[in-house]
């Protein structure tokens, strides 16, 4: 299409040249008639003219009844600016000829007035031509402008409207400024009567008034005659409220009222004006002017239609050049007379005959003639003039075909008004889409295919046209001065290609526009851009209009411009984003993230930001800038992201961004807020739970059950809640009203810097909370970086926190968790309790004096810590103290713990009724508690338990390590499995699970597991560790102290609140009873329990073992202690024995009451720590029992008739009897059965060997061997033997009670020791002393 | 012979973008990204007619001073672009078509790399190598 030939052909002058393309123009611009309008004088508002030209341009379409009487629509198209240059084509392309000038001015004075028409008259004047004023004004002159309101002819009658709201008024004249015809045209028309008839048409039509004068023009050769249809419309209107406006106002409303003959006078136009006037009071007041203008545009068709008539009935011998601007003087010197000359004449006049024919509503005789034309012209080569006709040819039928075309076009002009300029044309361009298009395509709507099937045989088809068009611009192309032509013709063709739904042809036909050279000025460039850009919109190539559009701004700043236009630039960019992808919201924007081209989405963000700075529109820039670096974060690298980051910083220093939208002035667009939702980057967020003593928990009465229902698992009711609570971000837990709450967020900083978060807050609703700022710098590293924010609840209802805000690089955003991309959760729902009181727990040492030394425990889990040696007691002092600024009104205090209650009870102790008493604690008040601590120990050695003395003679000097004779003797060996065959089963049970126990234990972690043993009275297999270093090692006793309470008004809403103090209690081991074994005592009532004691603790212990004896141990060293103890009653024995299974029973019982009796009690160390010891869970073998227990018999052991007392001396002569007299009383609660008696005489060597064989050395008199009755309860039996001695020395005696053996199985001693032989003695062994006479 | 050849996903997001040394990279950036309009008029122009299966190789797509644009569509709608200068006369049509067979077979290659995910940023040496060794014309 393009030819670059063309251009070398002529050089003409610029004028020659049209001064710039019309971007709207279409291909219905070759139907319609040209109108200006224009503003004159300086009163008038440009609102106001706005108005008015609005209105007018409404009447765009008039339908006139031709002649023949078959109605003719009649097409106008308003300008408000038209170059003159262009009027220099109306030869060309009558369609640019301007047929009608309408000027709007207001008026106070007659001065006013002809200085307007002055203005109007100068109007025309412009026309460097001026050949149709001039004509105007050599014609008679008859202005005559009566309306038909009523309005009188400013002439005669007075003008009543305008002086009686105030003296200036608006004018408003219309000029329709004539078919402006060059002069050789009418020169030989030379027709006077026909314009006269026209005249007298349009006299009969309105009281508009034509002139039509034709004169012969004596000027120059080809300008002579003009025909002036002059028709002027003066509107004299007065302003609205303008009561004080000016003396001259003033002067004016004072004539007003009676009669207006003075303002007559004032408001007549010039006797030389002869264009018509029309006056209104205002501009709302002009309600006829609608009618007006269709008179108006009724008689500029009459002027056309009948140029047209003219042209068409002459027949021309010669007919004149029509030429282009610039043509004229290629053919100056050329033969006008040959044969191609005279038909190129007779082709153009042809061509212009078609142009006014299809302006006079004349499709189908416009094609018949244009296509006569382009024959003439073809044959000629005048290829201008061919392209020309092909350019009407092409109107004609797109005119017919796609009449809906011209809608569109008018709308798009329509929306041009309000801005002005291309701006706003492209924004009204912006709204037509292209599906809006898409009923348009076909037939038009309205057009009966009948219709289109007349027409078709003479227009063109779909396809013609465009080819024909291209014909067109080929043709064109070859003159470098018809560029502007050639331009609008390449839009004309895109616009019926848009129509035809053609977008590839579409697109191919403007980017040849791009390539025809014109020379335009900047701004004309700028406007040139922005038109292809719009063009290219409709043609739906969006990316190419961006282009376009960015290409436009960047002119309006280019270095080489005079003025750059910083605003424009930025409201032009501000349209490119569209095809860019780029929407400013940076929510809309993620989501279609994918899209667009990252590198040119950051290059015109960087062309926004410089271009608003430039503006000086520091906020807007910010914004930008912050759009930049958080939208296209992902593109940057990390220099690139360094270097923004750094940009947005000392861009934000100058203009902070907060989280509100933006206005951008004029446009009215509005910037939305950037929200840093990835600087930093929040991946999870966490409500932290109040720390333990914080936390508040319902009052365990009030927890609601879950009503399930019977089912373990139900998919209706499990699912569904478990898929609520965590859509919802319910968090299970309660923060507590006026308490510091906290939320940990987990960051990543996405910068290759350190992230300065300066404020930092919890976006909360629904519950007033207080959220405290904080500021975070994130290190410069990859990976989680946790963060906490605090905050107080002022009330309490279910907290929403919803988001986050924060100032990261000066930019204020508000992150909320539903616009993250890594939260699912997009709020988190809390529930705050009613205040609380808040206990703080103190701890002091009352027992050593040190209250001053109180020591927080800590709010939460806080604890104690003692170090106690064993069987000491030590005094705690607990201090509440309420922190808070609530009462605590309710207050609880149980003890948790492993271990078991009754240990748990030794060991601590306090008082409830005493804490009670203190309560209500008021706030900042406190309470405190004394708890006593008792370092509760195990004193027996472990695994030592039934082993008995080894040698029990190193204490009892000549006793016999037993005293049994028919048990067991103790044994020397520790090994319990070598024990007697008697004992062997329940002995070897004992080691077994011992030694499973010490697999499963370390020694030292023993604690409660011990203890509770010990005390388990009915537990049958007793278990016993063996630590690896026995009774020398440290324990440990903990315990918790929780303290439930409540006040204020979280206790009314049933919440309380609890904290514990942990009680740890190191136990130092202090004294260790080893081994221990039963004796003998000398009273018949007593025993001594034999303890060996070893001190474990690290100083010397002094021991009281008896109330009156003590004895110093050194550290480490071992002691052995005889401890006198009651026997036990037998009673006592039955009643808590029976239920016991074995012997062991037995020995549980017994330990208790030798433990109830014996108290170890010491002192140690440098500050004489006082302990006791106790030996509770002390066993005894069954072979002591019968030591322990009171003997169910009494002894009453006679020599001589002496009562022997346990050791007594007994002396007795050799050879002489004595009298031994046994007695047995039945001191039992339960009759005896017969027991076999025994007296037996031994001599103690006093080496360990006892020599029983005594046949030569004594003999006795009487039985020593005898069966007793049963004994009733109190029952006494009485025995007598003789001892005859034969030689001297010393002699024991035993004497020996044991249960008969036909009574061995009876009922009684069943119950004792089914497995053992009992037994009991005379204790200690009846000792004689025997002399020589 | 190239002086750009851009491998464009479906959403028209560049996936791969390379640009002649010494060329002005931004402005062969826009040339890619206006000729997407036009690749999406005839891609919208072909489907409308269902059936067979169309012509990948979308042809000129325009043409400026001086470069030439040509475009090519994959059947999973990734497109393909390679620009040249306007005034190398000798490259024949059916060579850019080759190009463009080639680069097809490359971005085949690139997809059956089980670690790529399609639609992300094309990032492999291999391509690299391929590219470099299509816009030299061996």
């Amino acid at each position: 299409m393009r030819s670059s030939v063309s251009v070398i052909l002529s050089t003409p002058p610029p004028v020659t040249t049209m001064s710039y393309p019309d971007y709207t123009t279409s291909p219905h611009h070759h139907q319609t008639l040209l109108v200006l309008v224009r503003q004159v004088g300086s009163q008038l508002k440009s609102r106001s003219f706005h108005k008015l030209y609005e209105r007018i341009s409404r009447v765009g379409h008039v339908k006139v009844n031709d002649s023949n009487g078959s109605q003719r629509p009649v097409w106008v198209t308003y300008r408000r600016d038209y170059p003159i240059e262009n009027n220099d084509w109306g030869d060309f392309q009558t369609h640019r000829r301007v047929l009608g000038i309408i000027t709007i001015g207001q008026v106070g004075s007659q001065s006013d007035l002809n200085d307007i028409c002055k203005q109007h008259e100068s109007l025309k004047g412009l026309n460097p031509d001026g050949t149709m004023y001039e004509a105007a004004s050599q014609g008679p002159s008859r202005s005559t402008s009566p309306d038909p309101s009523g309005t009188p002819d400013p002439g005669g009658a007075p003008q009543t409207p305008v002086p009686a709201i105030n003296g200036h008024a608006h004018v408003k004249k219309v000029s329709a400024g004539s078919t402006d015809r060059d002069s050789g045209v009418y020169e030989t028309v030379g027709g006077e009567e026909k314009p006269t008839d026209s005249d007298s048409h349009s006299e009969g039509a309105a009281d508009l008034k034509i002139d039509t004068n034709h004169v012969n023009g004596s000027d120059s050769g080809s300008e002579s005659t003009s025909e002036v249809g002059c028709c002027e419309e003066t509107k004299a209107d007065s302003p609205r409220d303008s009561a004080v406006e000016s003396m001259l106002d003033t002067s004016h409303s004072s004539i007003n009222s009676s009669a207006s003959q003075a303002s007559k006078v004032c408001l007549h136009p010039p006797s030389n004006f002869k264009t018509r006037a029309l006056f209104y009071p205002t501009g709302d007041h002009a309600v006829n002017i609608e009618s007006q203008l269709q008179e108006f545009v009724s008689s500029l068709f009459w002027v056309l239609e009948s140029k047209r008539l003219d042209k068409s009935q002459e027949k021309l011998e010669r007919p004149p050049l029509l030429c282009a601007p610039f043509e004229r003087k290629d053919f100056i010197g050329l033969d006008m007379d040959s044969r191609t000359n005279k038909k190129r004449c007779a082709g153009r006049l042809r061509k212009q005959l078609a142009d006014l024919t299809l302006q006079a509503g004349l499709p189908v005789e416009a094609i018949v003639q244009y296509s006569h034309a382009a024959d003439t012209l073809r044959h000629c080569n005048d290829w201008l003039w061919l392209a020309a006709c092909f350019e009407g040819l092409c109107a004609a039928s797109v005119v017919m075909l796609y009449p809906n075309l011209r809608r569109s076009v008018g709308l798009q002009r329509y929306s041009s008004l309000g801005v002005g300029g291309h701006q706003g044309g492209a924004g009204g361009v912006l709204n037509r889409s292209r599906n809006g298009s898409i009923n348009t395509n076909s037939l038009p709507s309205g057009l009966e295919p009948t219709i289109v099937k007349q027409t078709s045989k003479h227009c063109l088809s779909p396809d013609d046209i465009v080819e024909k068009y291209r014909e067109a611009i080929v043709h064109y192309s070859k003159y470098r001065n018809a560029g502007v032509v050639e331009t609008e013709a390449s839009i004309k063709a895109v616009h019926v290609l848009i129509e035809q739904r053609r977008y590839l042809m579409a697109a191919e036909f403007l980017s040849n526009v791009v390539f025809i050279n014109l020379q335009l000025s900047d701004e004309e460039k700028i406007a040139r851009f922005s038109a292809l850009a719009d063009l290219y919109h409709q043609v739906g190539f969006q990316r190419k209009a961006s282009f376009f559009r960015r290409v436009a701004a960047m002119r309006c700043v280019a270095p080489q411009n005079q003025q750059p236009d910083w605003g424009q630039c930025y409201r032009l960019l501000l349209q490119t984003l569209d095809g860019y992808k780029v929407c400013l919201d940076p929510l809309e924007f993620r989501k279609d993230g994918s899209q667009g081209w990252p590198s040119l989405q950051i290059q015109i963000l960087q062309e926004l930001v410089g271009t608003s700075r430039r503006m000086g529109q520091n906020a807007l820039c910010t914004r930008h800038q912050a759009f930049l670096v958080s939208a296209m974060l992902p593109h940057l690298k990390d220099p690139e992201r360094q270097e923004t980051a750094l940009m947005l910083e000392s861009l934000s220093a100058r203009s902070g961004s907060g989280p509100a939208p933006l206005v951008v002035q004029e446009t009215g667009i509005i910037i939305p807020p950037v929200n840093f939702l990835n600087i930093p980057t929040c991946r999870r967020v966490r409500i932290v739970s109040p720390a333990g003593g914080r936390k508040a928990e319902k009052k365990s009465s009030l927890i609601p059950e879950d009503d399930n229902g019977p089912f373990i698992f139900s998919p209706f009711s499990s699912l569904s809640n478990n898929n609520d609570r965590k859509s919802q971000g319910k968090v299970d837990f309660d923060w507590v009203e006026g308490d510091v709450c906290e939320v940990c967020l987990e960051l990543e900083n996405p910068m290759p810097f350190e992230l300065k978060i300066t404020t930092m807050m919890l976006i909360t609703e629904e519950v007033q909370f207080e959220s405290w700022t904080s500021t975070i710098v994130l290190k410069n590293e990859r990976g989680l970086q946790s963060v906490t924010l605090r905050g107080r609840p002022q009330g309490s209802g279910q907290l929403q926190i919803t988001g986050y805000s924060s100032t990261v690089m000066g930019v204020t955003s508000n992150c909320r968790f539903k616009f993250l991309p890594h939260l699912r959760t997009p709020q988190y729902t809390i529930n705050v309790v009613p205040a609380l009181p808040m206990i703080q727990i103190l701890s002091g040492n009352s027992s050593t004096g040190s209250l001053g030394a109180e020591q927080a425990v800590g709010e939460e889990c806080g604890s104690l810590h003692l170090s106690l040696s064993a069987g000491e007691t030590h005094e705690c002092s607990v201090v509440l103290h309420n922190v808070s600024s609530q009462p605590v009104e309710e207050l609880a205090i149980t003890l948790e713990s492993k271990m078991d209650k009754d240990m748990l009870h030794q060991v601590f102790q306090y008082s409830r009724e005493n804490l009670q008493a203190q309560l209500p604690i008021p706030p900042g008040g406190r309470a405190s508690l004394t708890l006593y601590v008792y370092a509760a120990c195990d004193f027996l050695a472990p695994g030592r338990l039934d082993e008995s003395l080894e040698t029990t003679s190193l204490l009892s000097g000549s006793e016999p390590p037993s005293l049994v004779s028919g048990g067991p003797p103790s044994l020397p060996s520790r090994q319990s499995v070598a024990t007697s065959s008697t004992r062997a089963a329940p002995r070897a049970r004992r080691a077994d699970s011992s030694a499973s126990l010490l697999s499963s234990r370390s020694g030292s972690s023993m604690r409660s597991g011990s203890s509770s043993s010990t005390q388990a009275a009915t537990s049958s297999v007793r278990t016993r560790t063996t630590a690896p270093t026995p009774g020398c090692s440290n324990r440990t006793l903990e315990a918790n102290l929780l303290v439930k309470y409540s006040g204020g008004a979280g206790m009314s809403a049933e919440y309380c609140r609890s904290t514990q103090v942990g009680v740890s209690v190191e136990v130092t081991p202090s004294l260790q009873v080893t081994r221990w074994d039963v004796l003998p005592a000398e009273l018949p009532h007593q025993c001594y329990v034999v303890l060996d004691l070893l001190n474990c603790a690290t100083h010397e212990m002094d021991l009281h073992y008896t109330p009156t004896k003590h004895i110093l141990i050194e550290a480490g060293d071992s002691c052995r202690v005889p401890v006198p103890v009651d026997r036990c009653p037998l009673a006592t024995l039955t009643e808590d024995g029976r239920e016991s299974e074995s012997g062991w029973g037995w020995s549980e019982v017994l330990g208790g009451h030798v433990a109830s009796l014996v108290e170890l009690r010491w002192t140690l160390g440098p500050n004489d720590t006082p302990g006791r010891a106790s030996l509770a869970g002390i066993t005894f073998p069954p072979s002591t029992h019968d030591l322990i227990t009171m003997a169910p018999i009494h002894w009453d052991v006679q020599v001589d008739g002496q009562e022997v007392v346990g050791g007594t001396e007994n002396s007795g002569v050799v050879g002489r009897p004595l009298q031994l007299g046994v007695g047995i009383t039945n001191t039992s609660g339960a009759p005896l059965p017969p027991l076999s008696l025994r007296i037996t005489a031994f001599q103690d060597h006093q080496n360990g060997h006892l020599n029983y064989r005594l046949d030569a050395k004594m003999t006795t008199i009487g039985a020593t061997k005898l069966t007793t009755p049963q004994l009733k309860e109190g029952e006494e039996f009485q025995h007598c033997c003789g001892l005859v001695f034969f030689t001297a020395g010393v002699f024991k005696v035993e004497v020996t009670c044991s249960p008969a053996a036909v009574a061995a199985q009876t009922s009684f001693y069943e119950n004792i020791t089914p497995a053992h032989q009992h037994a009991w003695k005379f204790a200690p062994p009846l000792e004689i002393t025997v002399t020589d006479a | 012979m190239a002086v750009c050849v851009a491998v464009i996903g479906k959403e028209n997001s560049p996936l791969y973008v390379w640009v002649g040394s010494g060329r002005e990279e931004l402005h062969l950036h826009y040339l890619a990204h206006t000729g997407l309009d036009v690749i999406q008029e005839k891609v919208a122009a072909v489907s409308k007619t269902p059936g067979d299966t169309r012509e990948l190789y979308l042809g000129l797509l325009y043409a400026s001073e001086e470069y030439k644009v040509f475009g090519y569509t994959t059947n999973t709608r990734v497109k393909f672009v390679i620009i040249t200068d306007a005034a190398n006369t000798t490259l024949r049509d059916n060579e850019i078509r080759m190009m463009f067979r080639r680069l097809h077979n490359m971005y085949t290659n690139v997809v059956c790399n089980p670690f790529y995910i399609p639609g992300e940023q094309i990032t492999s040496r291999e391509f690299d190598r391929g590219v470099a060794a299509l816009v030299a014309g061996n």
